[in-house]
Protein backbone atom coordinates (compact mmCIF):
# COMPACT_ATOMS: atom_id res chain seq x y z
CA UNK A 1 0.00 0.00 0.00
CA UNK A 2 2.85 2.21 0.82
CA UNK A 3 4.32 1.57 -2.58
CA UNK A 4 1.23 2.69 -4.33
CA UNK A 5 1.25 5.97 -2.46
CA UNK A 6 -1.88 8.09 -2.35
CA UNK A 7 -3.39 6.71 -5.56
CA UNK A 8 -4.97 3.60 -4.10
CA UNK A 9 -8.44 3.93 -2.56
CA UNK A 10 -8.37 3.91 1.18
CA UNK A 11 -4.56 4.62 1.17
CA UNK A 12 -3.37 6.78 3.92
CA UNK A 13 -0.57 9.25 3.79
CA UNK A 14 2.82 7.61 3.99
CA UNK A 15 4.87 8.44 6.95
CA UNK A 16 8.35 9.77 6.40
CA UNK A 17 11.22 7.32 7.21
CA UNK A 18 13.36 8.43 10.07
CA UNK A 19 16.76 7.62 11.25
CA UNK A 20 16.84 4.73 13.55
CA UNK A 21 19.24 2.27 15.03
CA UNK A 22 19.36 0.29 11.90
CA UNK A 23 20.73 3.29 10.13
CA UNK A 24 23.49 3.53 12.67
CA UNK A 25 24.17 -0.15 12.48
CA UNK A 26 24.37 -0.03 8.68
CA UNK A 27 26.64 2.96 9.01
CA UNK A 28 28.90 1.07 11.35
CA UNK A 29 28.81 -1.98 9.07
CA UNK A 30 29.65 0.13 6.12
CA UNK A 31 32.50 1.77 7.94
CA UNK A 32 33.80 -1.61 9.12
CA UNK A 33 33.50 -3.04 5.68
CA UNK A 34 35.24 -0.02 4.25
CA UNK A 35 38.11 -0.33 6.71
CA UNK A 36 38.38 -4.09 6.09
CA UNK A 37 38.29 -3.52 2.37
CA UNK A 38 41.06 -0.99 2.64
CA UNK A 39 43.23 -3.33 4.77
CA UNK A 40 42.61 -6.32 2.53
CA UNK A 41 43.24 -4.15 -0.52
CA UNK A 42 46.61 -3.06 0.82
CA UNK A 43 47.54 -6.65 1.69
CA UNK A 44 46.32 -7.99 -1.65
CA UNK A 45 48.19 -5.21 -3.42
CA UNK A 46 51.47 -6.59 -1.95
CA UNK A 47 50.92 -10.08 -3.32
CA UNK A 48 49.24 -8.94 -6.52
CA UNK A 49 50.89 -10.01 -9.78
CA UNK A 50 50.39 -6.62 -11.47
CA UNK A 51 50.59 -3.02 -10.52
CA UNK A 52 47.60 -0.82 -10.20
CA UNK A 53 44.28 -1.01 -8.48
CA UNK A 54 42.85 -3.65 -10.83
CA UNK A 55 45.96 -5.77 -10.42
CA UNK A 56 44.92 -6.80 -6.94
CA UNK A 57 42.04 -8.79 -8.40
CA UNK A 58 44.43 -10.68 -10.77
CA UNK A 59 45.70 -14.14 -9.81
CA UNK A 60 49.20 -15.64 -10.18
CA UNK A 61 49.47 -18.48 -12.72
CA UNK A 62 49.41 -21.77 -10.79
CA UNK A 63 52.75 -23.59 -10.73
CA UNK A 64 54.68 -20.77 -12.34
CA UNK A 65 57.63 -19.34 -10.51
CA UNK A 66 56.87 -15.96 -9.01
CA UNK A 67 59.98 -13.96 -9.86
CA UNK A 68 58.92 -10.61 -8.41
CA UNK A 69 56.02 -8.90 -6.76
CA UNK A 70 55.60 -5.50 -8.43
CA UNK A 71 53.98 -3.91 -5.44
CA UNK A 72 56.11 -5.52 -2.75
CA UNK A 73 58.01 -3.07 -0.59
CA UNK A 74 55.90 -0.07 -1.59
CA UNK A 75 54.34 1.60 1.41
CA UNK B 1 13.61 2.89 5.44
CA UNK B 2 15.40 6.09 5.36
CA UNK B 3 17.25 6.80 2.20
CA UNK B 4 20.40 7.20 4.10
CA UNK B 5 19.94 3.72 5.44
CA UNK B 6 19.36 2.43 1.98
CA UNK B 7 22.47 4.18 0.86
CA UNK B 8 24.46 2.72 3.70
CA UNK B 9 23.12 -0.77 2.98
CA UNK B 10 23.89 -0.42 -0.68
CA UNK B 11 27.38 0.75 0.01
CA UNK B 12 27.80 -2.03 2.54
CA UNK B 13 26.69 -4.58 -0.01
CA UNK B 14 29.08 -3.20 -2.57
CA UNK B 15 31.85 -3.21 -0.03
CA UNK B 16 30.98 -6.74 0.97
CA UNK B 17 31.25 -8.02 -2.60
CA UNK B 18 34.44 -6.11 -3.07
CA UNK B 19 35.81 -7.40 0.18
CA UNK B 20 34.95 -10.97 -0.80
CA UNK B 21 36.72 -10.62 -4.11
CA UNK B 22 39.75 -9.07 -2.50
CA UNK B 23 39.84 -11.74 0.15
CA UNK B 24 39.68 -14.52 -2.41
CA UNK B 25 42.39 -12.96 -4.55
CA UNK B 26 44.56 -12.28 -1.55
CA UNK B 27 44.12 -15.80 -0.23
CA UNK B 28 44.92 -17.44 -3.54
CA UNK B 29 47.98 -15.29 -4.19
CA UNK B 30 49.21 -15.76 -0.68
CA UNK B 31 48.88 -19.53 -0.98
CA UNK B 32 50.70 -19.45 -4.27
CA UNK B 33 53.49 -17.41 -2.82
CA UNK B 34 53.66 -19.63 0.23
CA UNK B 35 53.92 -22.79 -1.90
CA UNK B 36 56.58 -21.19 -3.99
CA UNK B 37 58.41 -20.16 -0.91
CA UNK B 38 58.24 -23.72 0.29
CA UNK B 39 59.59 -25.00 -3.00
CA UNK B 40 62.33 -22.40 -2.96
CA UNK B 41 63.23 -23.37 0.57
CA UNK B 42 63.40 -27.04 -0.42
CA UNK B 43 65.53 -26.21 -3.44
CA UNK B 44 67.73 -24.03 -1.31
CA UNK B 45 68.08 -26.81 1.22
CA UNK B 46 68.93 -29.31 -1.50
CA UNK B 47 71.35 -26.87 -3.06
CA UNK B 48 72.91 -26.25 0.31
CA UNK B 49 73.26 -29.98 0.92
CA UNK B 50 74.70 -30.40 -2.53
CA UNK B 51 77.09 -27.55 -1.90
CA UNK B 52 78.10 -29.03 1.45
CA UNK B 53 78.70 -32.44 -0.12
CA UNK B 54 80.71 -30.84 -2.89
CA UNK B 55 82.64 -28.86 -0.35
CA UNK B 56 83.40 -32.07 1.56
CA UNK B 57 84.43 -33.80 -1.64
CA UNK B 58 86.57 -30.83 -2.61
CA UNK B 59 88.18 -30.87 0.82
CA UNK B 60 88.83 -34.59 0.49
CA UNK B 61 90.35 -34.10 -2.96
CA UNK B 62 92.35 -31.20 -1.60
CA UNK B 63 93.75 -33.35 1.20
CA UNK B 64 94.47 -36.12 -1.27
CA UNK B 65 96.18 -33.70 -3.62
CA UNK B 66 98.15 -32.30 -0.73
CA UNK B 67 99.35 -35.74 0.23
CA UNK B 68 100.23 -36.41 -3.41
CA UNK B 69 102.00 -33.09 -3.55
CA UNK B 70 104.00 -33.99 -0.45
CA UNK B 71 104.94 -37.33 -1.90
CA UNK B 72 105.90 -35.70 -5.19
CA UNK B 73 107.96 -33.12 -3.36
CA UNK B 74 109.72 -35.92 -1.49
CA UNK B 75 110.30 -37.69 -4.81
CA UNK B 76 111.67 -34.52 -6.35
CA UNK B 77 113.98 -34.05 -3.36
CA UNK B 78 115.19 -37.62 -3.77
CA UNK B 79 115.70 -37.06 -7.47
CA UNK B 80 117.66 -33.87 -6.76
CA UNK B 81 119.88 -35.80 -4.38
CA UNK B 82 120.34 -38.51 -6.96
CA UNK B 83 121.14 -35.88 -9.61
CA UNK B 84 123.78 -34.31 -7.37
CA UNK B 85 125.25 -37.75 -6.73
CA UNK B 86 125.29 -38.53 -10.44
CA UNK B 87 126.91 -35.20 -11.22
CA UNK B 88 129.65 -36.05 -8.76
CA UNK B 89 130.06 -39.46 -10.37
CA UNK B 90 130.14 -37.79 -13.78
CA UNK B 91 132.94 -35.45 -12.73
CA UNK B 92 134.87 -38.36 -11.27
CA UNK B 93 134.36 -40.43 -14.42
CA UNK B 94 135.42 -37.51 -16.61
CA UNK B 95 138.65 -37.27 -14.65
CA UNK B 96 139.14 -41.02 -14.93
CA UNK B 97 138.39 -40.82 -18.67
CA UNK B 98 141.06 -38.15 -19.17
CA UNK B 99 143.55 -40.26 -17.28
CA UNK B 100 142.67 -43.33 -19.33
CA UNK B 101 142.96 -41.42 -22.58
CA UNK B 102 146.46 -40.36 -21.59
CA UNK B 103 147.28 -43.98 -20.71
CA UNK B 104 145.74 -45.11 -23.99
CA UNK B 105 148.04 -42.83 -25.97
CA UNK B 106 151.02 -44.23 -24.06
CA UNK B 107 149.90 -47.83 -24.56
CA UNK B 108 149.21 -47.20 -28.26
CA UNK B 109 152.79 -46.02 -28.70
CA UNK B 110 154.08 -49.09 -26.88
CA UNK B 111 151.80 -51.35 -28.92
CA UNK B 112 153.17 -49.85 -32.13
CA UNK B 113 156.69 -50.52 -30.88
CA UNK B 114 155.77 -54.10 -29.97
CA UNK B 115 154.10 -54.57 -33.37
CA UNK B 116 157.27 -53.45 -35.12
CA UNK B 117 159.27 -55.76 -32.87
CA UNK B 118 156.93 -58.68 -33.62
CA UNK B 119 157.18 -58.06 -37.37
CA UNK B 120 160.95 -58.08 -37.12
CA UNK B 121 160.87 -61.29 -35.03
CA UNK B 122 158.50 -62.88 -37.58
CA UNK B 123 160.89 -62.03 -40.38
CA UNK B 124 163.72 -63.56 -38.39
CA UNK B 125 161.61 -66.66 -37.67
CA UNK B 126 160.76 -66.99 -41.35
CA UNK B 127 164.42 -66.77 -42.25
CA UNK B 128 165.30 -69.33 -39.59
CA UNK B 129 162.49 -71.64 -40.76
CA UNK B 130 163.71 -71.38 -44.31
CA UNK B 131 167.25 -72.12 -43.20
CA UNK B 132 166.03 -74.99 -41.02
CA UNK B 133 164.04 -76.39 -43.95
CA UNK B 134 167.16 -76.30 -46.08
CA UNK B 135 169.19 -77.95 -43.35
CA UNK B 136 166.50 -80.59 -42.89
CA UNK B 137 166.50 -81.31 -46.62
CA UNK B 138 170.25 -81.56 -46.54
CA UNK B 139 170.04 -83.87 -43.53
CA UNK B 140 167.49 -86.08 -45.28
CA UNK B 141 169.68 -86.22 -48.35
CA UNK B 142 172.64 -87.13 -46.24
CA UNK B 143 170.61 -89.79 -44.42
CA UNK B 144 169.42 -91.27 -47.72
CA UNK B 145 172.97 -91.29 -49.00
CA UNK B 146 174.11 -92.92 -45.76
CA UNK B 147 171.38 -95.55 -46.04
CA UNK B 148 172.28 -96.21 -49.66
CA UNK B 149 175.96 -96.45 -48.77
CA UNK B 150 175.14 -98.71 -45.83
CA UNK B 151 173.08 -100.95 -48.06
CA UNK B 152 175.86 -100.96 -50.59
CA UNK B 153 178.37 -101.76 -47.85
CA UNK B 154 176.13 -104.57 -46.59
CA UNK B 155 175.79 -105.91 -50.06
CA UNK B 156 179.54 -105.76 -50.54
CA UNK B 157 180.07 -107.39 -47.16
CA UNK B 158 177.63 -110.10 -48.15
CA UNK B 159 179.43 -110.55 -51.42
CA UNK B 160 182.71 -110.66 -49.51
CA UNK B 161 181.46 -113.34 -47.23
CA UNK B 162 180.02 -115.23 -50.14
CA UNK B 163 183.35 -114.91 -51.83
CA UNK B 164 185.09 -116.06 -48.67
CA UNK B 165 182.73 -119.00 -48.39
CA UNK B 166 183.34 -119.74 -52.01
CA UNK B 167 187.07 -119.59 -51.42
CA UNK B 168 186.66 -121.96 -48.50
CA UNK B 169 184.62 -124.27 -50.62
CA UNK B 170 187.16 -124.13 -53.38
CA UNK B 171 189.92 -124.80 -50.92
CA UNK B 172 188.00 -127.76 -49.55
CA UNK B 173 187.38 -128.93 -53.08
CA UNK B 174 191.02 -128.59 -53.91
CA UNK B 175 191.88 -130.53 -50.80
CA UNK B 176 189.32 -133.13 -51.69
CA UNK B 177 190.64 -133.34 -55.25
CA UNK B 178 194.15 -133.56 -53.97
CA UNK B 179 193.12 -136.42 -51.70
CA UNK B 180 191.65 -138.03 -54.80
CA UNK B 181 187.88 -137.89 -53.84
CA UNK B 182 185.22 -136.22 -56.14
CA UNK B 183 181.87 -137.10 -54.86
CA UNK B 184 179.89 -134.41 -56.52
CA UNK B 185 181.72 -133.89 -59.89
CA UNK B 186 178.94 -135.29 -62.14
CA UNK B 187 176.19 -133.57 -60.20
CA UNK B 188 178.14 -130.34 -60.10
CA UNK B 189 178.29 -130.24 -63.87
CA UNK B 190 174.47 -130.67 -63.91
CA UNK B 191 173.83 -128.06 -61.08
CA UNK B 192 172.04 -124.96 -62.56
CA UNK B 193 173.59 -121.60 -61.79
CA UNK B 194 172.06 -118.24 -61.08
CA UNK B 195 172.20 -115.55 -63.76
CA UNK B 196 175.03 -113.08 -63.76
CA UNK B 197 174.34 -110.25 -61.26
CA UNK B 198 171.37 -112.00 -59.75
CA UNK B 199 169.98 -110.38 -56.64
CA UNK B 200 166.84 -111.15 -54.61
CA UNK B 201 165.38 -110.76 -51.11
CA UNK B 202 164.08 -113.31 -48.65
CA UNK B 203 160.32 -112.85 -48.25
CA UNK B 204 159.46 -115.63 -45.81
CA UNK B 205 161.18 -118.24 -43.63
CA UNK B 206 159.42 -121.36 -42.36
CA UNK B 207 160.09 -124.91 -41.20
CA UNK B 208 158.59 -128.03 -42.73
CA UNK B 209 157.51 -131.21 -41.00
CA UNK B 210 160.94 -132.80 -41.33
CA UNK B 211 162.61 -129.82 -39.67
CA UNK B 212 164.16 -128.36 -42.78
CA UNK B 213 164.27 -124.57 -42.93
CA UNK B 214 162.37 -123.35 -46.01
CA UNK B 215 163.13 -119.92 -47.48
CA UNK B 216 160.92 -118.02 -49.98
CA UNK B 217 162.49 -115.36 -52.22
CA UNK B 218 161.04 -112.69 -54.52
CA UNK B 219 162.63 -113.98 -57.75
CA UNK B 220 161.42 -116.71 -60.06
CA UNK B 221 161.72 -118.12 -63.54
CA UNK B 222 161.38 -114.64 -65.01
CA UNK B 223 164.69 -113.84 -63.36
CA UNK B 224 166.44 -116.96 -64.73
CA UNK B 225 166.06 -119.26 -61.76
CA UNK B 226 165.69 -123.02 -62.16
CA UNK B 227 165.14 -125.88 -59.75
CA UNK B 228 168.35 -126.98 -58.08
CA UNK B 229 170.01 -123.58 -58.32
CA UNK B 230 172.23 -122.87 -55.35
CA UNK B 231 172.08 -119.39 -53.86
CA UNK B 232 173.71 -117.76 -50.86
CA UNK B 233 171.85 -115.78 -48.19
CA UNK B 234 173.53 -112.97 -46.29
CA UNK B 235 172.40 -110.10 -44.09
CA UNK B 236 173.97 -107.11 -42.28
CA UNK B 237 176.00 -109.45 -40.12
CA UNK B 238 177.39 -111.32 -43.11
CA UNK B 239 176.96 -114.71 -44.73
CA UNK B 240 174.13 -116.81 -43.29
CA UNK B 241 173.51 -119.89 -45.35
CA UNK B 242 173.33 -121.58 -48.76
CA UNK B 243 169.90 -122.48 -50.07
CA UNK B 244 168.88 -124.89 -52.82
CA UNK B 245 165.87 -123.89 -54.91
CA UNK B 246 163.36 -126.70 -55.14
CA UNK B 247 160.22 -124.88 -56.39
CA UNK B 248 160.19 -122.08 -58.98
CA UNK B 249 157.27 -119.88 -60.01
CA UNK B 250 157.23 -117.02 -62.45
CA UNK B 251 158.14 -114.29 -59.94
CA UNK B 252 158.97 -116.19 -56.76
CA UNK B 253 160.67 -119.36 -55.64
CA UNK B 254 161.26 -121.45 -52.54
CA UNK B 255 164.25 -123.41 -51.39
CA UNK B 256 165.68 -125.21 -48.38
CA UNK B 257 168.75 -124.43 -46.33
CA UNK B 258 171.77 -126.58 -47.08
CA UNK B 259 172.88 -127.10 -43.50
CA UNK B 260 176.22 -128.52 -44.59
CA UNK B 261 177.26 -125.20 -46.11
CA UNK B 262 175.46 -122.82 -43.72
CA UNK B 263 176.19 -121.06 -40.47
CA UNK B 264 174.23 -121.66 -37.32
CA UNK B 265 172.11 -118.58 -37.93
CA UNK B 266 168.70 -118.83 -39.58
CA UNK B 267 167.88 -116.59 -42.55
CA UNK B 268 165.42 -113.80 -41.86
CA UNK B 269 163.01 -111.88 -44.05
CA UNK B 270 164.74 -109.11 -45.96
CA UNK B 271 168.09 -110.87 -46.20
CA UNK B 272 169.96 -110.54 -49.49
CA UNK B 273 170.10 -113.53 -51.82
CA UNK B 274 172.87 -113.83 -54.36
CA UNK B 275 174.59 -116.48 -56.51
CA UNK B 276 176.63 -119.15 -54.82
CA UNK B 277 179.67 -120.76 -56.32
CA UNK B 278 178.76 -124.21 -57.54
CA UNK B 279 181.19 -126.92 -58.22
Amino acid sequence: MSQMGMQMPGAQRARKASLNVYTGMSLVAMIALLVATIFVFRAAQVVAPEEGAMGVLKLHEPGKDIRNLPNAGKD
Amino acid sequence: MHILTKFFVFIAAILSVLLAGLSIAYTFNANEIASQITRANAAATAAQNEAESRILEAERETSQLKSELNSLEATVAGRDTRIAQLEGDLARLATENARLETAQATYSTRIDEFTTLIATAQELDAARAEELRGLRDDLLGSARKEIALTDRINDLVSQLEVAQATVRSLQESIVALQEGGETSGGSASRTPTAPEGFRARVTDVSTDASGRVLVAIDAGSSDGLREGTRLSVSDRNGFVSVIVIDQVNLNNATGYVDSRRSTSRTPSAGAVVGPAVTF
